[in-house]
């Protein structure tokens, strides 16, 4: 008797177990295609030509610098962590969580970050640029 | 076990005043609902007060009782499962915690809304998932993390004290002289919001209670902010099923851990300086 | 279980708690500002308190547009002062917070990177030239900065010279910590570009923030050194003791100092403020780390009134192939618009004029504060403008009227004195100590610069240093410098002005004698270190060197050039006209004369 019951409860279990993990499973796929995994910020002409005319401009998280025709955009998230960094004094970028800073150009000067700040992928859009971020 | 009691009298506290927080917050503008809350709304920035004072107490008092438990060696007298419940109310609150202080919205929460998520995001095969579930994808406001802060863990919490404490509620008296001490720390110690932009050059710093494993993170690969807290869990959860010179080391690690977790506090503090 | 002692403990310090936060209720009731919430489409709590109209700058950067923040930087979001003030800037445009503030992304991002590079910002000009004086960089040249200067830990005595009389006028230098005259203006961008507070003038909490420079945010650092700013107005310092000597055309300055009225310049005289010559580019640099001034102002003459001999080879383009985008944005600002094919004259490096425009033949300039069109006279191709062997000669050689003249200038250390510190921002012990024997206002000499240009010239540095109680040297230096002293007149100086005029010359004051075979010339007060020089001159006529200037390779006219311009100087008593045949080939001219093909009624002069 009790090994009948102890069956039943197992495979009650085993069952419980099984949709759990194939919860989960589902779960952690629908979470994982988040847009997170590729976001595209626009950059349309309007921004580029004042990002142009004020020497630079932050949008959306991305620095946008340089001529409106071939714009150089640099993703302001440190390589460590993912900390939004902010621009200092003399040129440069320091991350506010960890200290890491970069050069001007998004290169790491120090701190744990190792990789330089992310370009994002530029592609034409019309007038303006759509930019990838990986 | 006085202080178990007074614990769980602080959690109902903040549950409560949490709620009455509830109408303040807003998920899309955080920082500047609380700040509404903190310099323009009658008697807000006390209400806020109670709530996230009855929360660190209540945290405190997890800790303390802990302490107790294992000094007076008492935790024999849980049965393995409630006890490794009961251990799991550390984490457990810990991240209810940290769900309020992401929902600040200032400088510091968002900076560490994104240490945390690349933590979770660390964790082998379900990290990215985990960290989506619990703090929202990036770019998303602060709705997912409220809910859990009021929800999951709030409740889990509950759940973990209710089931140790063996008691539905905490009795009366525990409940008001929670409650009054509370009402008391917040008059006394105003709690403070952070700017919204992390002054140029500065060091965020976090939550008082995850200075360590910040510091930590100065020099340690990002795994760390989640292996070294499982570590810790791990030891204590183990002392119940040891005794002699096992309880001992075991001891003794979970306080050269904790020495450790000072020292990569202090460190943090003197970088930020 | 819990004692009635803990509960009546706990109670009584709930009772404090509850007076604490009532206490702090109350205050927060009283001090919470009842303005709006928001300005420029954000969260802006500054404007719930900074309410009263007189706090507002207007303008582009009105209260209402960019709030308080995007300048002065704060807590936009909190209510409480404390918090609300924690991280501001007093001093927005400060070059320390520059990036944040003026220069923050989507605002004046590459006008406060360029201003960072520019002269002004880094000094390094006044810099060089010092240490240089004081003996101790081989050259007048270096890329040291005054900010790099005033960092120092152990500074030389040139940079303890620097920083107690020279750090008080470059950008860096914030309100509290400045040179008496420029008091009033901000630190950084603000320097130029806030009204600056003057002495009497009704107290505004927040003055105008403009692009429209006035002249009296630049006179503060420009009436020091060259004294460029008072010459233009008119304006030349004296001593205390000579404020009498010039009568009815004795004045005070704006920061007290004694000075005379002297012929204001011509461009001064017509209107023309500071900035509606200077380009964006002189004043703010272009991003490249120029040495000197001069290398850095692209602005010329000719930009304005033409080449003189003609054409429009590289000072002249068309709209459309302008790139220059500041001054394309100057003009958007304006709401003016420049059709492509409309020419533009051009400053030494392409930057635009962008306020000449042409006008049927002729040019206009357009005054910027008030739009005025004044027309340009273009510089004609007349016998004086093209006469042979002043081919050399740059326009203010000729134009520039007079200039401020100290010829006798010593400096002295005193370590028992005291003196505000511009490195420490305190007084501090050890005194500069400057003395003259008297100012003056003179035409000036004329030197040789790198280029081999003939340009206006004036004793920089004809000086006596005595360092030594600050650990440096004790010298004389004879050093001219060259610099535009914008006084220029309409009419061109005489040709007896510097033909026959010895201090034009660089001779100094004595007396010239051109009845010999070769020209003498007598000082009546000889310099201690050699009695064939005037105590006031640069170089002298059998002189093997030239005399040395504050730039590398700027030097006096060299004895061979003192004899050729004294040449043309012994015929100038009867052939007096520029236009005059003798003047067509002067060399050829004195051929003639010597061989005796032709007579001089003055006697023999060929020689």
């Amino acid at each position: 008797m009790s090994s009948r019951r102890d069956f039943l409860s197992g495979a009650w279990a085993a069952a419980g177990a099984g949709a759990a993990v194939a919860g989960a499973a589902v779960l952690g796929k629908a979470l994982s295609g988040s847009p997170e995994e590729a976001r595209t910020v626009e950059l349309p002409e309007a921004l580029l030509m004042k990002a142009e005319r004020d020497g630079g401009l932050v949008h959306d998280g991305l620095l946008v610098r340089g001529p409106a025709t071939a714009p150089v955009v640099l993703d302001l998230t440190c390589t460590h962590l993912r900390c939004r960094v902010a621009p200092v004094e003399g040129g440069g970028f320091s991350c506010p969580c960890h200290g890491s800073r970069y050069d001007a150009e998004g290169r790491p000067v120090s701190g744990p970050a190792l990789k330089a700040l992310a370009r994002p992928h530029l592609m034409r859009a019309g007038s303006g640029f759509t930019a990838r971020l990986s | 076990m006085i202080l178990g009691r007074l614990t769980y009298g602080l959690l109902l506290v903040a549950v409560l005043s949490g709620l009455a927080l509830a109408p303040f917050w807003s998920a899309a503008r955080p920082l500047e609902s609380l700040e509404t809350l903190n310099g323009a709304t009658p008697w807000g920035f006390w209400l806020r007060g109670v709530h996230a004072l009855s929360s660190w107490g209540f945290l405190l008092g997890t800790l303390a009782h802990l302490v107790e438990v294992l000094w007076k060696k008492t935790d024999g007298r849980l049965s393995p499962g409630v006890w490794w419940r009961s251990v799991a109310l550390l984490p457990v609150s810990i991240l209810a915690l940290l769900g309020g202080f992401l929902m600040r919205g200032d400088a510091e929460a968002q900076a560490g809304l994104a240490v945390w998520r690349e933590v979770s995001a660390s964790i082998p095969f379900a990290g990215r998932a985990l960290a989506a579930l619990l703090l929202g994808v990036p770019g998303s406001d602060l709705a997912p993390v409220a809910l859990h802060h009021a929800g999951t863990f709030t409740l889990l919490a509950w759940l973990l004290t209710a089931e140790h404490g063996r008691a539905l509620a905490p009795d009366l008296r525990s409940t008001v002289l929670a409650a009054l001490g509370s009402f008391a720390a917040a008059g006394l110690l105003p709690v403070s919001l952070g700017p919204a932009v992390a002054p140029a050059g500065a060091l965020l710093l976090g939550p008082w209670y995850l200075l360590g494993l910040q510091g930590a993170l100065l020099h340690l690969p990002v795994v760390a902010g989640w292996l070294l807290p499982l570590l810790l869990l791990a030891v204590v959860g183990l002392v119940r099923h040891v005794d002699g010179r096992w309880r001992t080391t075991l001891l003794a690690v979970a306080a050269a851990w904790s020495a450790g977790y000072l020292a990569f506090t202090v460190r943090l503090l003197l970088a930020a300086r | 279980m819990f004692r009635t002692r803990t509960l009546v403990a706990l109670l009584l310090l709930a009772l404090a708690g509850l007076l604490a936060a009532l206490g702090r209720e109350g205050q927060r009731e009283t001090t919470l500002g009842r303005g709006p919430d928001r300005a420029g489409g954000k969260v802006e709590r500054c404007v719930t308190c900074h309410v009263r109209p007189e706090e507002d700058p207007g303008g582009a950067h009105a209260r209402a547009a960019v709030g308080c923040s995007s300048c002065h930087l704060g807590n936009e979001l909190a209510f409480d002062k404390a918090r609300a003030h924690a991280g501001m800037e007093a001093e927005p445009g400060a070059l320390r917070t520059v990036s944040r503030t003026c220069g923050r992304a989507g605002c004046h991002v590459r006008e406060a990177q360029r201003v960072a590079t520019s002269l002004m910002a880094r000094a390094s000009g006044i810099v060089s030239v010092d240490r240089w004086v004081f003996g101790e960089i081989p050259q007048p040249r270096g890329a040291a900065t005054m900010r790099e200067t005033l960092a120092k830990a152990d500074p030389s005595p040139a940079e303890r010279h620097l920083g107690k009389l020279c750090a008080g006028c470059h950008l860096h230098a914030l309100r509290g910590n400045r040179d008496d005259a420029i008091h009033g203006n901000g630190s950084g961008c603000s320097s130029c570009h806030v009204a600056r507070r003057l002495p009497g003038a009704v107290p505004r909490p927040h003055p105008a923030v403009d692009a429209r420079v006035t002249d009296d945010r630049c006179l503060g650092c420009h009436s020091r050194s060259g004294r460029i700013a008072l010459t233009y107005e008119g304006l030349y310092e004296v001593e205390k003791d000579q404020a009498g000597a010039c009568g009815d055309a004795a004045t005070t300055l704006h920061d007290g100092r004694p000075a005379c009225r002297a012929e204001a310049d011509v461009h001064r005289l017509a209107g023309l403020s500071c900035v509606d010559c200077h380009l964006h580019t002189d004043l703010m640099g272009d991003g490249r780390e120029w040495e000197h001034e001069e290398d850095q102002v692209e602005i010329t003459c000719e930009a304005c009134h033409g080449p003189v001999r003609g054409g429009s080879a590289g000072t002249e383009t068309t709209w459309g192939e302008v790139t220059d985008p500041i001054s394309r944005d100057l003009l958007r600002q304006r709401g003016e618009t420049r059709p492509p094919e409309e020419h533009v004259r051009l400053g030494r490096r392409g930057t635009p004029v962008w306020n000449l425009r042409p006008s049927g033949d002729g040019w206009v300039t357009f005054r910027k504060g008030q739009g005025v069109a004044l027309a340009t006279k273009q510089t004609p191709i007349d016998a004086n403008h093209v006469l042979p062997g002043h081919e050399r000669l740059t326009c203010s050689s000729c134009h520039a009227a007079w200039a401020p003249t100290c010829s006798t200038c010593h400096t002295a250390f005193d370590a028992s004195g005291k003196q505000w510190d511009f490195a420490k921002a305190v007084e501090t012990p050890g005194r500069w100590v400057e003395t003259s024997e008297g100012y003056a206002a003179r035409p000036p000499a004329l030197a040789v610069r790198a280029d081999g240009r003939i340009a206006p010239a004036m004793p920089g540095m004809v000086m006596d240093l005595d360092a030594t109680s600050a650990g440096g040297p004790r010298a004389s230096r004879r050093l001219f410098a060259s610099l535009d002293p914008h006084s220029t007149g309409k009419k061109a100086r005489s040709c007896e002005s510097c033909h026959l005029s010895s201090w034009a010359l660089g001779l100094g004051t004595g007396t010239l004698d051109l009845s010999g075979a070769e020209p003498a010339f007598t000082p009546p007060a000889p310099a201690a270190e050699d009695a064939r020089m005037a105590s006031d001159a640069w170089t002298h006529l059998d002189a093997e060197h030239p005399g040395a200037g504050t730039r590398v390779d700027l030097r006096s006219l060299d004895a061979k050039e003192l004899r050729r311009t004294l040449a043309v100087g012994a015929c100038l008593p009867c052939h007096r006209d520029g236009r005059d045949p003798v003047y067509r080939d002067f060399e050829q001219a004195k051929s003639r004369l010597a061989a005796g093909g032709t007579r001089c009624a003055f006697g023999n002069r060929g020689g």
